[in-house]
């Protein structure tokens, strides 16, 4: 999240899509209440009426994975209309920058693609490729800057001028951005996007109304997403849809606004931040890959240059030396501790370094264990066979393994797929001796049964006490962690090999150690064996060490290092007097540095020259004041004193928000590509699928019989993959058994004469395999009318599993094994069945 | 009997409610009672067990409204159904066994370990409810139904926030709220007031309000929930 949770209740209009909140996050209702007792309205996004929907003013039905053309729709819609929140986008965004000459969008091409793409695979509507970015980057002066498009001297393109191609001066060949952006745009006008996504057209524009209608100056509006927005091929895409909505209409930064992403575990955010991901390294330093053959190489290729003379630019150069090297100096320390010396770059090269073709995510991780290349795993609070994509695959999968390490609360499915076929029939003791895998399972302690931090999605670091002693032989993770650690070090001692090298703790570490060392320390120098105070006090020299940056200063009167200053652990339930917006700010500790929302420079309304302002959009709403000398308020985001020209996206080396973007794999802009699977032919180019994937190996998407749209998602009632709510009776009874939501349009089609009724149980069968459940008949799902066509869109639950109290079929032995372009994330969220009555 | 509708009340505001169940699992927590088997989810919608029993004193009833206009084509509307816990209890009138139920200074209607059938032979405060509430439990041999958590204001180390019923203590987005007689009747007031403004059938349920120690919000007449719409007599 960019805000947090209880800034909910500040927003004027609320768009939840890719997220079923009230289910899922049913917490999040109460601030969700707050602002519609306010006056707030609440949208739903959604290919069904959830409970989510039950609660909102506007449902819009959408078919799943059209997230790209029904938001690129109500882009248009302000561009059309002029909705945007103009000083705003102009002072922030960056969409009077200079493009390129040689810049194609789709709107240019009309094959579907952006300028730079070389075709690798696939063919005809398929195609498979790789982009050169190098045409979507800005026009740089001599000195390496941006340059803002004016009409004449001194005088700033108006975006109506921008968007209707009027060009700087000076630059006649050259593009804005606003002018790419909204040609690119102009191709999302309603009747395409409701033919896509098969909307309503009179609640398309209804959304549009009320939602766009927070560009106004001093509105905010938030858009809530979870999995329903990320797992897909273009997942990343989707987000920045919302993205590109939010900086148009001036929501970025301010109370109430923001993209909230809300995470579908407690403590997603924390892991995450702390890597839980194959391609980045704690606080979102880049994984090293083959080509950065030393720290300085390192160094170089992550230290980006600044785009203009007043940017802060965060992960660039700051007081003469890179902010990058800060911190993997910092964690470097933190890892290898005294053996990292700045002769051995740190222990740089002890890191494993990420393979160009690399298969380290969750798809390529099955991938090789299917090959043999994998052979031991350890699995740790995951349950791939209930939860991964393609499931019976991945329980396949395991079966090749060596060795498999489960440590859980119960059995999982995953520590027992041994005693089952690959779609959950219990084998015979024969048939169990024939496979090889020898299966370690560790009981682990459950939440209340240990203590540490957890950082929720509003990056708030919460610490978490021990309510009990766990039961038997069960242990926290730490415990397991550290043990494990232990062992491997005493069997490498003396080697000189990595393991001998690694800075590890010679007893059982308590969680508060960890935190201090994850706050870092002065390893050298006049404060050594004190915390450090901030992120700004870390050094490239190797007098430091913090295993994450991001969470230096969550400690208190760091001179006395102690576990009563985890301001993890701080309880004031007072808010921020001056801003009373619900910041809390003695109420836990938030990353960075506090600061509740992030960006938060942007709730300043800029002067008429586009510098920093002296007051806040919203008077009522105020992050940041400014008091004459400085801010006060919320922790300001390093926002310069008013006047300066500095922007306010300082993680970004130009300083301004990309409508226009230029890091992801898939383009420059969000464009509509149909899911890897999918009966329906894409309306808006002819390429079918994102061309930026990679194809999974050896499948093929089912054919023309699978000709219903399906999607999979939670219920409030149980949890994740099952464990820890089919083994509780009480959840069981709530919900005791896997459902098919299918509309009542598809049960008349299934039915023999009469329409098969609620509690009959159907068989949904993919390409991949086949998922029994009790239909659900409801009205909450209807037919859909794309291009013309009625198609039926049904839902599954994948809760289930063959182990606990309750069991079925997970709906994920249906879905494909193909990710994200940018992130590998699996689409779990859309994909083609057909249904069976059994 | 009783004039006045004094000591506690609880609303229940449907329009605000989210069908989470929180409350459902809260309920058989604190009254360690245990589950109902069942295969599949009842009457077509997300409820189970079927109907309350003498081991599930709430269940949240899930009915969907059709055919409401373009923007918002049908509603999906909750009803956490429950022990009304009446000023003049019509069960307490037919029980024929001193302090098989009794009244709480709360209001609450509690039905305690004196309830004996062997006594009163055909359980007549089952069919005398108007809303079809108490249920018979053969495990214990009792009539057994929701206590309103009385038993939770006598205990001492729960602070005063604390001494309200689980339900309310659970639930997610505040749909129920426990207080003073005269607050939660101003409070439902002013509600019913702006929700009116929105939805032109809303409604306080039960509508002889201060007869009842539980009302609830309705945005649309009580049948459009699937509930009894009986007024005690």
């Amino acid at each position: 999240m960019t805000n947090h949770w209880i800034d909910i209740g500040n927003s004027d209009c609320i768009m939840i899509i890719g997220s079923n909140a009230a289910e899922n996050h049913p917490i999040s209702f109460k601030w969700v209440t707050k602002a519609m007792k306010n006056g707030a309205k609440l949208i739903s996004v959604d290919p069904r009426f959830t409970r989510t929907s039950s609660k909102a003013d506007i449902y819009a039905k959408m078919r799943s994975g059209t997230d790209i053309a029904i938001i690129g729709g109500m882009v248009n819609y302000v561009v059309q209309n002029r909705l945007y929140n103009e000083d705003y986008v102009k002072a922030y965004t960056n969409a009077l920058f200079l493009l390129k000459d040689n810049f194609e969008t789709p709107y240019d091409r009309g094959d579907g693609l952006f300028s730079g793409f070389t075709q690798t695979g696939g063919s005809g509507s398929r195609k498979i490729g790789m982009y050169d970015n190098d045409s979507w980057k800005y026009l740089l002066d001599n000195d390496g800057y941006y340059i803002e498009a004016e009409r004449s001297p001194g005088v700033r393109l108006t975006l109506v001028e921008a968007a209707a191609g009027i060009r700087d001066y000076r630059y006649p060949d050259n593009p804005t951005v606003f002018e790419k952006f909204a040609a690119h745009y102009s191709r999302y006008d309603a009747n395409t996007v409701c033919s896509i996504t098969g909307t309503n057209p009179d609640v398309f524009r209804e959304i549009c109304e009320t939602y766009c209608a927070t560009g106004e100056p001093g509105k905010a509006g938030t858009i809530m997403y979870a999995m329903g927005s990320t797992q897909h091929t273009y997942g990343t895409q989707n987000v920045r849809s919302y993205a590109i909505l939010q900086l148009l209409l001036g929501n970025m930064g301010v109370a109430g606004g923001g993209i909230n992403a809300l995470r579908g575990e407690s403590n997603v955010q924390g892991s995450t931040d702390h890597c839980l991901l194959f391609h980045i390294l704690p606080g979102y330093l880049k994984v090293p890959k083959e080509a950065d053959v030393d720290l300085a190489t390192y160094v170089a290729n992550y230290t980006p240059a600044k785009f203009g003379p007043d940017e802060l630019n965060w992960w660039g150069v700051w007081n003469g030396v890179s902010n990058t090297e800060r911190y993997i100096v910092s964690l470097l320390k933190d890892y290898f501790g005294s053996a990292a010396t700045a002769a051995n770059d740190f222990g740089y090269g002890w890191l494993p370094k990420l393979p160009s073709d690399q298969k380290c995510d969750h798809i390529g991780i099955f991938d090789n264990m299917n090959n043999g290349i994998v052979k031991g795993v350890f699995c740790m609070g995951q349950n791939p066979a209930v939860g991964g994509p393609n499931s019976s695959f991945e329980r396949g999968a395991l079966r090749k393994l060596d060795w498999l390490v489960a440590a859980d609360l119960w059995e999982t499915e995953t520590a027992a797929f041994w005693q089952f076929d690959e779609n959950g029939n219990p084998l015979t003791e024969r048939e169990m001796a024939q496979i090889p895998t020898e299966v370690f399972l560790l009981p682990a302690a459950a939440s209340f049964e240990k203590e540490g931090s957890i950082t929720n999605s509003g990056r708030w670091i919460q610490w978490r006490y021990k309510a009990k002693e766990p039961p038997g032989n069960a242990r926290h993770d730490l415990g397991i962690v550290w043990e494990l650690g232990d062992k491997i070090k005493s069997l490498y001692a003396g080697t000189g090999d990595v393991p001998d090298k690694l800075n590890w703790y010679a007893t059982e570490p308590t969680a508060d150690q960890v935190a201090m060392d994850v706050n870092g320390w002065y390893v050298s120098g006049p404060k050594a064996g004190q915390l450090v105070e901030k992120f700004t006090t870390l050094a490239a020299d190797g007098s430091t060490s913090s295993a994450n940056w991001l969470y230096c200063g969550s400690f208190r009167d760091t001179a006395y290092p102690d576990s009563a200053n985890n301001r993890a652990k701080d309880t004031d339930p007072t808010d921020e007097p001056n801003t009373m917006i619900g910041l809390y700010p003695n109420f836990s500790w938030a990353w960075p540095l506090n600061r509740r929302i992030i960006y938060n420079g942007a709730s300043i309304r800029p002067f008429a020259d586009g510098t920093v302002g002296n007051t806040p959009w919203d008077p009522t709403h105020p992050v940041l004041l400014w008091n004459g000398s400085s801010w006060i308020g919320d922790v300001n985001d390093a926002v310069a004193a008013p006047g300066s020209k500095r922007g306010v996206f300082i993680m970004k080396p130009e300083g301004h928000g990309r409508l226009h973007g230029f890091g992801r794999k898939d383009g420059p802009y969000p464009e509509h590509y149909e899911p890897w699977e999918c009966p329906i032919v894409n309306q808006m180019s002819p390429q079918q699928i994102n061309p930026a994937i990679i194809l999974p190996e050896n499948r093929t998407p089912g054919g023309a019989e699978f000709d219903i749209i399906a999607t999979t998602y939670r219920v409030s009632e149980h949890w994740q993959a099952g464990q820890m709510t089919r083994n509780l009776p009480w959840l069981g009874e709530l919900v005791p058994a896997v459902l098919v939501e299918i509309s009542e349009d598809l049960a008349t089609e299934l039915g023999n004469r009469t329409p098969i009724q609620s509690g009959q149980k159907v068989k949904v069968i993919s390409a991949r395999g086949s998922c029994i459940g009790y239909a659900h008949v409801t009205n909450r799902f209807t037919t859909y009318t794309i291009g013309g066509q009625p198609y039926h869109h049904i839902g599954l639950w994948w809760h289930w599993g063959y182990k606990g109290l309750f069991t079925g079929d997970s709906g994920n032995m249906l879905t494909p094994s193909v990710g994200d372009a940018n992130t590998r994330i699996p689409e779990y969220k859309a994909f083609a069945v057909r249904v069976e009555t059994v | 009997m009783k004039e006045k509708n004094d000591g506690k009340m609880m609303l229940i505001d449907t329009s605000i409610c989210t069908g989470c169940r929180g409350c459902q699992v809260a309920c058989k927590q604190w009254h360690l009672l245990p589950e109902e088997p069942g295969e599949y989810l009842q009457f077509g919608y997300y409820e189970n067990p079927k109907y309350l029993s003498g081991i599930t004193f709430t269940k949240v009833m899930f009915r969907e409204v059709a055919n409401l206009g373009v923007l918002k084509y049908m509603e999906w509307v909750f009803f956490k159904d429950q022990c009304r816990h009446c000023v003049n209890p019509p069960c307490q009138g037919v029980c024929p066994v001193d302090g098989a139920i009794v009244i709480e200074p709360s209001g609450a209607v509690v039905f305690t370990d004196a309830c004996e059938p062997s006594i009163c032979k055909n359980l007549p405060c089952i069919p005398e409810c108007p809303y079809f509430i108490p249920r018979f439990n053969a495990e214990v041999n009792k009539v057994r139904k929701c206590d309103f958590c009385f038993d939770r204001f006598y205990y001492t180390d729960l602070g005063p926030e604390e001494q309200i019923p689980i339900c309310a203590k659970t639930c997610p987005p505040g749909a129920i709220v426990f207080g003073d007689t005269d607050n939660i009747l101003d409070l439902a007031d002013d509600r019913l007031v702006e929700l009116q403004a929105q939805y032109s059938k809303a409604n306080i349920y039960p509508g002889s309000k201060n007869q009842t120690h539980v009302i609830w919000l309705l945005l649309y007449e009580p049948k459009a929930y699937g509930v009894a719409e009986r007024e005690i007599g």
